[in-house]
């Protein structure tokens, strides 16, 4: 999807753009990035071959911006492969949808 | 399959921003480098992202540019240089 400034330009092909300021601190990887890409791994090319590295950067590519610029690196990898495994036929969104409520009540009770 | 270039060779990246996924960056599209070395042949990853097998595979290049050619107000040495790996058919003769 072409950028305003440069229709050519795809929005994730940013070589050379300025990107403000670097922040240098280090973060651990959140137990759910670790969880994600534990199963991008089982699932993929080194796994059960649902699917390869350049299907999901195409995703990514092709999710628009927004979302692209707002997520994270993890948030668009978990994105793209979701995305990319509905293409397949894994699951629907529908079937998601609703077992991520489900798991979301069964927290919510977990909590109480 | 054999590569139409070799190391040394002068090419020039085609000017094109067609839709898809590309992997060519946009920054080095019409740039003129040369050949450093040529990395072998690979599954074409720009058909592997919409799930065919990516063959006939293609040749792939490491290309050096010099910094001055890339970036219009580059301020480093001259002797500054990128390299970019580039498939074959990104490529021409220069």
């Amino acid at each position: 999807m072409p950028s305003k400034e440069d229709p050519g330009r795809g929005y994730h092909d940013i070589g050379g753009l300025d990107a403000g300021s670097i922040p240098l601190e280090t973060t651990d990887m959140k137990p759910w990035e670790k969880l994600s890409t534990a199963i991008s791994n089982a699932l993929g090319a080194g796994g059960r071959g649902y699917y390869v590295t350049d299907e999901s950067r195409r995703a990514r590519e092709q999710m628009g911006d927004p979302p692209y610029s707002d997520l994270g690196y993890f948030e668009r990898a978990t994105e793209s492969m979701k995305m990319v495994l509905i293409e397949k036929g894994l699951f629907s969104s529908e079937e998601l949808e609703s077992r991520m409520k489900e798991i979301e009540q069964r927290m919510a009770e977990a909590r109480k | 399959m054999s590569a139409l270039y070799q190391a040394g060779d002068r090419v020039r990246v085609i000017a094109t921003n067609p839709p898809g996924h590309r992997r060519t960056p946009y920054y080095i599209r019409g740039k003129v480098g040369e050949v450093e070395r040529v990395c072998g042949a690979h599954p074409n990853p720009e058909e592997l992202a919409y799930g065919f097998d990516g063959l006939p595979a293609k040749m792939l290049y490491r290309v050096r540019f010099k910094q001055k050619e890339v970036w219009d107000a580059y301020s480093g040495p001259e002797t500054d240089t990128v390299d970019v790996d580039i498939y074959e058919h990104w490529l021409r003769p220069a």
